[in-house]
Parts: structure tokens; sequence; C-alpha cells
């Protein structure tokens, strides 16, 4: 029995001393680093308890003076220019936002695992389409995106929110990548071997090894349709429906400028609470989905 | 905490989103518009409009439907509204609202092209009642007919705190030359103070500025009324950006936009005693200076360009428009009449801050009124004779939307020096009449 | 004699569907499967896609018919000093961002990497807030924070002696701020995708060249880098298409419509929304969209071809 000689109290001391001196710097590096990204938070914090006229003044804002709920008060209750809630307008967006990415989770996986794993004539050709949708910028198409909808009749409704954005080029990318990088093509085999089909192999194999990237991919859709401005407005006129971010422009006051900083960072902060609880909940599986996808 | 997301969880998840997507989009439907029964002494219907937040319409809407309670009126506040309006104005005005506060210039555009509705046998009869600058602007020469009713008369003047320039020898007269007026603004600037703005690269200042001096020359500013000539470089085009390269080399101007938190702090620290500024201005100037400055201001024309010119120009200012395609055309019409030709609708605009075109209302109600900014001064005597002396000539045909965005960046090399004002403007009604065949 | 199956496993083995009838409703379940897909493609973005193409190739005022101008529009791209300025600005933007916001998100993964930091998952998240905002808040916030008179950062810099900086009216400051917001907003993205990258790195080529002698440095140009080099190819491409898409100036500058001082801050994307719904110039406006979706596109590839190059040379 072989014993392994002790080491003597000081170095285990010096030890321990020198790796909390290395949490210690690395903890003030972090915090320097991050420190920009908060401090504006921070700032919008203070300004959302501030009376509009004391933000205007001319001083740095370090601390609400003089503090007034007031701003928070009047967004809850719908005291301001649109007369509903702030709620309301957070449910739509969440509905805007799930309508979105959970039919576009299913359907981007589907075609991943088709583009990833099967052949068949035009694969290359779709796939392309698909990535180069991605360089479509949407100003152009903004006005016969807007004949489209008319026409179709879905005019202040979710739908055009929803089903022209079930298939994004950057997830079919990202998700075709990940089957590739994270499926051996053992298991296809194997699946085949037990006869089953494209369907069979996507729900029982694929789906429950892809999860980590789904959430990847779905809770970036979910910021991204959550933040919509452009086409939110263009398709919605009937106050009910705003999102948070229509709700959030409605700030904007007079187009010829009286800005109301404060309800504008207290509205944002509010609206932006959800989007940070859901990365909060999902905060490992995103980390775990981007490090299996990674491309090779 | 580690979360492993089973497939059970992933749907159920699912579901809920699906039914809560199902939920939202089983929306009722839009309910049809009951048509509206004119003459019976009660008015019914519906109608939309689409504006910004803390619109002059909400005021107007409020009375109205104190007036004629059974009247729906649905309006839609949101920030970017115009681009709406544009975009669905492009696919050819399926989903239009009802009304809109249409600017000048795309009137001209959308009326010319049926776009918008005729409104003539509304505007005919009494059209002798409204300010005759702001009448043009809701009429069309290509079609002959009217397509709105006159809204904002959109005046303007100098803004100035007399007691902080009676200390530095200025005194504002109501009738002065810009030769005087470039003088005060030198005194003014020796004493260490700032009058009227210019940002830096010009922006929609100079270009403000610009389309006043053009009309005060006697111009008839970017284009001719009909729309078909680009009249920028002409000689009252020439004069005017001759004039506001003057004005900036005084030294006088304070390099900031309007509106922005610098320029209300510069008001408030009393750093800017003068302004140019439109009549509408000054419901903002109440809410963003302290209470101190009010009462303390006074108003005053504008300098004369040429002896017997207007005292003013016209800025912003829009006409209250129909739209083609809507389902309740004699309601959209009583609204109208409503808004802009009748006293109710338009104390409410004024309430709001803006001046009605409307004649009667100007020389009635509206001159008892009291501005708090300006103290005891009868100001809206003045804003009344200024409106009187509008420059008809002048015009926002439909190229003057484009023509804003090139004067906000080409103005800038004339007032540094650069380029003369002959070639500068020169250079401007090339790009301009590049792009003219589209805006007929 | 087995039918050859138009639909078969990829890989190079002989296992394929064999019964006909099988193989038959596999067909169809594609179909089925690839025709919402081609569809709303088609549809949604396909067909105004060919609009703006079309739309480039004419003039038109948003009333009344297009009027043919050839490739005039495309020639205002040189021609026309603010498109060219949107250009250039763009060019310029990506030219530093992208390798700013490639290297800072390397090295705030390596950071978030190390497993000595303290409060490692609540950094995370903190890093990862600004993504979630949206871009006008993003505007409203630095427009303060870079004021002249009251803003923070001159407050900051005051503190240490430095004179305060016109940041918003010059058109060096005013793109020092447009970049700086850039940055806060994307680099909590992109240091994420960075630090899933970092984590796959198997951990026993670095002992491996730890009992070789390799320093850190070493360790870090021939095997993180080259491993890593997929990753930060995805992390170029992203920056990338952030600032193409770049409307912030716009809310930053709303007073010359995102132009700037002088046109410094005008970009691709805001020149596009500018001209098409402020000046009515959509002809001029979709052949910029579709130049910059063209461009994009390539320089995308390019990218990905020099990220492979490089794992080669550095390998």
């Amino acid at each position: 029995m072989t014993r392994i000689a002790p080491r003597s109290p000081t170095t285990h001391v010096t030890h321990r001393r020198s790796v909390l001196l290395t949490r210690v710097v690395l903890l003030v590096l972090a915090i320097v680093v991050v420190l920009p990204f908060v401090l504006p938070y921070y700032s919008m914090l203070v300004l959302s308890f501030m009376p509009r006229s004391s933000i205007m003044q001319p001083v740095l804002h370090l601390w609400p003076e003089p503090w007034i709920w007031e701003n928070y008060r009047r967004i809850f209750f719908g005291e301001w220019v649109l007369s509903v809630s702030i709620f309301r307008a957070i449910a739509n967006s969440f509905i805007l936002a799930a309508g979105q990415t959970i039919p576009m989770l299913l359907l981007c996986s589907l075609l991943a695992f088709l583009f990833a794993k099967w052949d068949f004539p035009g694969r290359h050709l779709l796939f392309g389409l698909s990535l180069a949708t991605m360089f479509i910028p949407y100003q152009a198409t903004l006005v016969a995106f807007y004949l489209l909808v008319s026409r179709l009749g879905w005019l202040d409704s979710f739908l055009p929110l929803w089903i022209p954005w079930w298939v994004p080029g950057f997830a079919i990318f990202f998700l075709r990548q990940y089957i590739a990088a994270s499926i051996p093509d053992e298991l296809i085999d194997a699946s085949l071997i037990d006869g089953a089909g494209i369907l069979r192999q996507y729900w029982s194999v694929i789906l429950p090894l892809i999860i980590p990237g789904l959430v990847v991919v779905g809770v970036l859709n979910f910021v991204n349709a959550w933040n919509d401005y452009i086409y939110s407005n263009l398709v919605f006129s009937d106050v009910q429906l705003y999102t948070s971010t229509l709700y959030l422009f409605s700030f904007q006051g007079s187009r010829i400028a009286v800005p109301e900083y404060g309800m504008t960072t207290a509205a944002s902060i509010l609206s932006s609470l959800p989007l940070i609880v859901i990365f909060l909940i999902f905060q490992r599986q995103i980390i775990s989905g981007l490090t299996r996808g990674t491309i090779r | 905490m580690t979360r492993k997301l089973s497939r059970r969880h992933f749907l159920g998840t699912m579901l809920v989103g699906g039914g809560s997507a199902l939920l939202a989009a089983c929306l009722p439907a839009q309910q049809p518009t009951p048509t509206p029964t004119p003459g019976s002494g009660k008015l019914t219907g519906r109608l939309t409009f689409w504006g910004h937040p803390d619109h002059p319409l909400e005021r107007i809407r409020d009375a109205f439907k104190n007036e004629y309670p059974d009247v729906q009126l649905d309006w839609v506040l949101t920030s970017d509204y115009y681009t709406k309006f544009q975009t669905v104005m492009a696919a050819g005005g399926e989903g239009a609202p009802d009304l809109f506060w249409l600017e000048a210039s795309d009137v001209q555009l959308y009326g010319g092209k049926g776009l918008l509705l005729d409104v003539t046998d509304l505007i005919e009869p009494i059209k002798d009642q409204f300010v005759p600058a702001k009448l043009a602007e809701a009429y069309v020469p290509k079609t002959g007919r009217y397509y709105g009713i006159p809204g904002d008369v959109s005046v303007s003047g100098i803004y100035f705190r007399p007691d902080l320039l009676e200390p530095i020898g200025v005194t504002i007269k109501d009738d002065m030359t810009y030769d005087e007026f470039l003088d005060v603004l030198r005194r003014i600037a020796a004493a260490g103070k700032k009058a009227v703005l210019y940002p830096s690269g010009g922006g929609g200042v100079a270009a403000a500025y610009w389309s006043w001096f053009a009309a005060q020359y006697g111009g008839s500013g970017v284009a001719t009324c009909d729309g078909r000539q680009i009249t920028v470089d002409n000689e009252a085009g020439i004069a005017a950006a001759r004039l506001l390269r003057d004005i900036v080399a005084t030294g006088a101007t304070l390099n900031t936009d309007f509106w922005t938190p610098e320029y209300w702090e510069a008001l408030n620290s009393e750093r800017l005693v003068l302004d140019f500024a439109a009549a509408w201005a000054r419901g903002f100037w109440e809410t963003n200076l302290d209470a101190t400055q009010l009462g303390k201001w006074r108003v005053a024309p504008l300098p004369r360009a040429v002896s017997g010119g207007p005292r003013s120009g016209v800025w912003g200012g829009a006409t209250l428009v129909a739209t083609a395609k809507t389902q309740n055309p004699d309601l959209a019409k009583q609204f109208m009449k409503f808004a802009f030709a009748s006293m109710p609708g338009c104390q409410a605009a004024a309430d709001w801050g803006i001046i009605p075109s409307w004649i009667p209302f100007l020389e009635g109600p509206f001159l008892k009124t009291q501005f708090r900014l300006f103290g005891d001064q009868p100001a809206p005597r003045l804003w009344l004779d200024l409106s009187k002396e509008l420059s008809t000539a002048y015009c926002r045909p439909a190229i003057y939307g484009p023509a804003v965005d090139i004067l906000s960046t080409d103005l800038d090399p004339i007032v540094k020096g650069q380029v003369t004002p002959e070639e500068g403007m020169k250079a401007i009604a090339d790009k301009l009449r590049g792009i003219l065949p589209d805006f007929q | 004699m087995l039918a050859r199956p138009a639909l078969r496993f990829r890989r190079a083995s002989e296992r394929e569907l064999t019964r006909p009838s099988r193989l038959a409703m596999q067909r169809g379940l594609l179909v089925a499967i690839l025709c919402p897909f081609i569809a709303i493609v088609s549809l949604f973005h396909l067909v105004p896609f060919l609009w703006s193409l079309y739309l480039s190739f004419h003039r038109w005022a948003g009333v009344g018919v297009p009027r043919w101008v050839g490739l005039e529009n495309f020639a205002q791209i040189v021609k026309d000093a603010t498109i060219r300025a949107a250009f250039l600005n763009s060019a310029l933007f990506i030219l530093v961002l992208v390798p700013v916001l490639t290297a800072l998100s390397l090295a705030c993964a390596m950071l978030l990497n190390q497993a000595l930091l303290p409060m490692r998952g609540v950094l995370r998240v903190l890093i990862f807030l600004p993504y979630l905002t949206p871009a006008i808040i993003a505007a409203v916030i630095f427009s303060i924070l870079f004021n002249e008179r009251f803003g923070h950062v001159n407050g900051m810099l005051q503190l240490i002696g430095i004179p305060p900086i016109d940041w918003l009216k010059t058109p060096t400051g005013a793109r020092a701020v447009v970049a700086l917001t850039g940055i806060w907003q994307v680099l909590g993205y992109t240091t994420l995708i960075t630090l899933g990258g970092l984590q796959t790195l198997p951990q026993d080529l670095y002992e491996a060249a730890a009992i070789d002698g390799a320093n850190a440095w070493q360790r870090f140009w021939s095997i993180t880098l080259p491993l890593l080099s997929p990753t930060l190819a995805v992390v170029s491409v992203i920056v990338l298409l952030f600032v193409l898409n770049l409307f912030l100036p716009y809310f930053l500058f709303p007073a010359t419509s995102g132009y700037g001082p002088e046109r410094s801050t005008v970009t691709v994307s805001v020149v596009q929304y500018v001209y098409a719904f402020a000046n009515r110039r959509y002809g001029e406006a979709a052949a910029v969209g579709c130049a910059v979706g063209f461009v994009g596109f390539l320089l995308a590839l390019l990218q990905i071809r020099i990220w492979r190059l490089s794992r080669g040379w550095m390998a």
C-alpha cells in the first residue's frame, strides 16, 4: 500500500492563496468587462423613476432625484396615450413570439434533418435558397409584403407575423449543422433497420437529441420576434393587439418631440423582463446547445 | 439548476403555444360600418384615423363625440404612422384609414392620383372663410379639385426675450429688414448670447429656414405650384440661400437641433435669447421651459425680405383629408367640417396649440386667447395678421418631400462658403430635376 | 432489380429503402414536408424580393406606374452623395466591427470560460442582456450617456481630467457612438457563441501541448484558434449581417434622419428606409437593397472561406 506523502502545510496554504488570488483577479477583470454592459441598464432604471422635467436637467443622474412611482403606475393602469395596460401588450408579445417560434422549431428541425441526412433532388438548391433569404433587406420588400397580407385578409391578426417566419434561413442552417455534428449516421441506420420512416426517425431519434440546439434557436427567434417593430406596426391597427414594442413606441409623443424618457425607460424595462426571465430559465441549455452545435 | 427538457415538456409547451395561437387567431371580424343618415339630426357611423400620440385631432375627436355621441371614432395612435400610411397607399389604399392628417406635398401627390376623397362640394361654398395660402394647399391644380380641409395655418415668427435683449441695446421692431436683423444678430453674438439655430450639417433647420426665406423673397419654393418646374435655383431661391449663409456668418447661431435637450437647456439657461419658431411650437415651449420663463417671451413677425413682402412663412401645417376608399364619405366630410370649419372644432384644435385656418374663428374667440408664454402680449392678433400676409405664390408640391432631404444636406456647403449660392442651388436643382418626372 | 429510389439515405451505404410502397410513401411525405417550406419562402420572401428587383430598375414615388430607368438607380450608388456615404460608412463599420467584435468576443469568452471565475452564470446573463434591448431603446440610452453636457461618459472622463468631447456632433464622435452602441448590443450574443465553441475544445490537446513545453501564447495560437475557426467564422458572419442591417443611427440621430453630422453615420439600412419612406424614392432604395443583398451574400462566403484557409495556415 503506497502512501502518498502529504503536502506540507505551507504549500497547501500557498496553493489555496494563489487560487484565491486568481479568483479575485478574474472577478475584477470580469466586472470591468461587464460593467459597461450593465451601466446603461442602471441608468435606464434610474431614469424610470424620475419625472421628465428632472431628466431633462443637465446633470448627471446617478440616483433618481426626485423618486416617483408615477411612470410605473400609469403604465400598469393604462393611463397613458393608448389606454391599455402594458400587461395586455406583453401578453400580445407572448402570443406573437410563441406562435412564431414553436411551429418554426418543429418545421425547421424537420427540414434540417432532411437536409442533413437525406438525399433528394434539389437539396442543394433549396438549402442555398434558404440561406440566401437571410440577405434580403426588408425595406424594399415591405410594400409587396403589405400588398400580399392585405389581399390575403390577414391585417389586424397575428397570421402575417407567424406564417412567413416559420422557416428562417438561420434556423435551418444552424440546426442542419447541429444535426450533422451531433447525430451519428449509425443511429439512423439502426432505425432504418427497424423499419422506421422519416417521421418516426425524426420523432423518436432526432428530436430528443437536439433539444439544446432547439433551445438556442428557439430563444433567439423568440427574442427577435418579441422585439419586432416594423412588421407589427404595419399589420396592427387595433390597439388591443399592440405588442409591447408598439406600446413602447407610443411613448414617442408628438411626431415633433416631447420625449417621455421616464415612461419610455419604465416601459422598456417592464417589457424586457419576460425576455430576461426566459433567458435565465434556459441559460444552461443555450450554452450546451451552442457547445454541441459547432460547425465542423 | 439543471432543467432537463423532456419531450413531454416540449409537447406541452407546443400545445400551449398552439392553443394561444389559435385563440388569438379567432379574433372578432371587423364590424360592417352602418350607413350614416344625413340630415336626420342624429349622426351614426364609424370613422378611423391614424396619427401620432398626443395629436390635436384627439381633442377634436372628443369634441365631436360630445356633439354626436352615436358616432364611433377609432383613432389609431402610433409613432410610425406615416410609414404605415405610405406603405398602405403605395399598395393601393386598401386598409387605409378614413381620415388622415396629411402633409401639403402629399396632398398634391395623392390628390393628383385620385387616392384622396374629392371634397370640393364641401369646400367650394365656404372657401372664402379660409386663409388663402392654406386654402391653396388643399387644392390640386392638376385636377382642379379640393381634397381636404385646410388645417393648421402654421405661421412663424420670432420668439425673443426683450428683457434680455434690451441690456445689450437690441430692440425687435415689428417691421425690420433682414439687414437690420443681421445687425441684431451680430450684437447678440458680441454679447456672448445665441440667436436662432444652425446645427452642424444644416439639417432640417436649414431646410425650414430656406423655405421661409424663399417664400418671403416671392418665390414658389422648390417648384412651381403645378409641380412641373423646379424653381429652387431661381432668384428667390438663391437669395434665400445667401441670407442663410449671412445669418450663420454672424456667429450668433446655436449648434443644436429643434427640441433637443440642449435646445431647452439653452432656453432655460437664457443662453438662447431669440429664435425663429412656428406658432404651434408655443405648446412645446410651454411644456419644456421652466415656469419662470412663462410670460417673459414675446413674439414678433419675421423681418421683411423685400419691401411690402410677407413677414412670415409656413412651416409644417397639414391638411385634414379623407382617403378615396373610405366607406363613409359623407360622415368623413361632416367630421372635416366640424373639425376646421366650426367653432367647437376650431376651439379644440386651438386648445392643443395649432391655429386653424378658419377666419371666423381667428377673428372671433381666437383673439381673446391668452398665451402664458407671451404674457400679456396680444399674440393672437399678430398670428392673424401674419396669416393674412402669407404668400400665395409659395407652394409645396409633391416633390417637396425629397427636396427637403436634399436641402438638409446640400445647403451646408453654401453656408460654409465652399460654393457660391448660385452654384449650390443649381446643383440642388439638377438633382431635383432628375427625379421630377416621378412626382408629376 | 431494385428501382433506383429518388429518396435515399445519404450515406454511401447499400442500405436503402427497398419496398416500393414504402418508398412512395416516403416520397409523398417528403413532398408534404417541403411544400409548406417552398410555399412560404416563395410567397413571402421570393416574390417580394422579385418585386424589389423589378423596382430597382424603375423609378417610383409610391403612386402611379413605375418608370423604367435601366441601371440608373445602381449608378446612384456612385453618383448620389448620400447613397455613396451609406456604402462607405457601412464598409467602414464592417472593417472595424468584424475584427473588433470577433476579437472581443473571443477574449470575453475565454474570460468567462475560466473555471476559477466566480459567479460565471450571473456574468453570462449580464453580458447577454443588451441583446434583448430593441435598438430604439439602446439609442435613447446611449444618446443620454454620450450627451456632451450631461452625459455619463463625459462626466466620467472629466473625473480623470479629460475635457468634454462632443460625441454626437462631430463625424468621428458620431461614428464612435454608433460603433460602441453596436458593440454593446451584440457582444453578449457573439461571446456566448464563442463560449459554446470554446467548450467543445478537447482538453487532452492542451495537456499534450503543455507537456511538450508549449507556453500559453503558443497553445492559443496553434490549438485554440485553428480549432475555433469555424465558430469564429460564424461570429464574423453574424457581425456582418448585423452591420448590414444596422438601423441604429436612425434612432440616434433623429434630427438628420440617421445621416448624422456630415453624413457620417448613414448606413445602407438607413438610406434604404429614408429614401423609400421619407423621400419616396422607392426605386433607388430597392436598388440599394438588391446591391446590399448581393454583396452581403458574397462577403459572407468570402469570410467563411478566409476562416477555412486560416485554419490551414495556423494548424
